[in-house]
């Protein structure tokens, strides 16, 4: 009996900890790909005066988590940004850029469908402005 | 020889323990046979309880054995105790070890830029996971598409939503300050409009 509580104990335990374990991979995955994105589309402003993409089509730019590797929007970011996105990793991406002159910004949204944080945030939104004010937060 | 107790009568035993001489009515057999005075029959028997200092110390011993056996790591009790400790680790992880979420937050209604954008990535999650159907109003997103606290679903008013038959769906800023150009998100792409 003491056997198979203790089994059914760690069997139970085991849902919410495979839980929190995607959460340190995912979260910190996601933070790290925030940071290497708004660092890049600085650069490329930088370089561009425009953020990535510069042109509409297609507007945003897409990566869902379920997306093929050979996705053009990967190999966009890929030669643009020299940032590559890690697809079948569970989060999906949106870059928004708003290139009115003079108004320049851009939004990165970065998502999963579980919670990525505690408290149970599942999505990150970072905003880079052509004034090179970047920061991220938690939705 | 005569019996101590009584003078008349000849002894028939000695005392297994004093060697006093006695009688048949005066000798108690012991347990293996041998015969001793009332007074030597009494300390015996009350020695066989365990009530000398030697008994005593045996019987301590012989408890302290044991509870040491009691005592001993079998497997099971390996098991448990693992189990134990694991189980209390993975409550630990489960509830300090998640990832931290980023401090700073923003504040939608000064931003509405950044509600623009949130709101046009929930239509678009929407629509994929609906069958590529777009909601009816902006309410219709919360909270599956759009974390959004029941007290600030007043700031979806700051949009402006419409289905579009020919597009799918055109989202603007609802009043956008003068001056700043108007943000129109459609599925085809965004376009600026002097406000």
């Amino acid at each position: 009996m003491v056997v198979i509580a203790i089994v059914g104990i760690l069997a139970i335990t085991a849902v919410p900890l495979y839980r929190t374990w995607l959460q340190r991979a995912y979260g910190s995955e996601a933070k790290l790909m925030m940071k290497k994105l708004m660092d890049a589309q600085i650069l490329y402003f930088l370089e561009r005066n425009k953020f990535f993409p510069e042109d509409e089509d297609p507007f945003p730019v897409e990566i869902n988590q379920n997306d093929p590797q050979d996705k053009a929007e990967i190999s966009e970011i890929t030669n643009a940004l020299k940032v590559t996105i890690p697809v079948g990793h569970r989060l999906s991406y949106q870059i928004y850029t708003f290139n009115a002159p003079g108004d320049e910004s851009c939004q990165i949204h970065i998502w999963a469908s579980f919670p990525l944080f505690q408290g149970g945030c599942t999505k990150l939104v970072g905003i880079v402005t052509k004034d090179g004010d970047a920061k991220f937060f938690p939705m | 020889m005569q019996c101590k107790n009584h003078p008349d009568r000849r002894a028939e035993h000695l005392c297994a323990s004093c060697g006093t001489p006695l009688c048949s009515d005066c000798a108690e057999e012991g347990k293996g046979g041998e015969y001793f005075c009332f007074q030597c029959a009494m300390l015996n028997s009350v020695s066989a309880v365990g009530t000398t200092i030697k008994d005593k110390a045996e019987k301590s011993a012989e408890k302290r054995d044991k509870d040491r056996e009691k005592k001993k790591w079998t497997p099971f009790r390996y098991f448990v105790g693992l189990s134990s400790i694991l189980i209390l680790v993975m409550w630990g992880v489960i509830l300090f070890g998640g990832e931290k979420a980023p401090s700073g937050s923003a504040d939608l209604t000064s931003q509405p830029r950044v509600l623009l954008f949130m709101v046009d990535g929930a239509i678009k999650r929407y629509a994929h996971d609906e069958g590529n159907r777009y909601p009816a109003t902006l309410n219709d997103l919360v909270p599956k598409y759009l974390a959004l606290a029941d007290q600030d679903r007043r700031q979806l008013d700051m949009l402006k939503y419409m289905r579009d038959p020919q597009v799918g769906y055109v989202l603007s800023l609802a009043q956008p300050e003068p001056g700043q150009l108007n943000i129109i998100i459609s599925p085809k792409g965004i376009s600026y409009e002097a406000s």
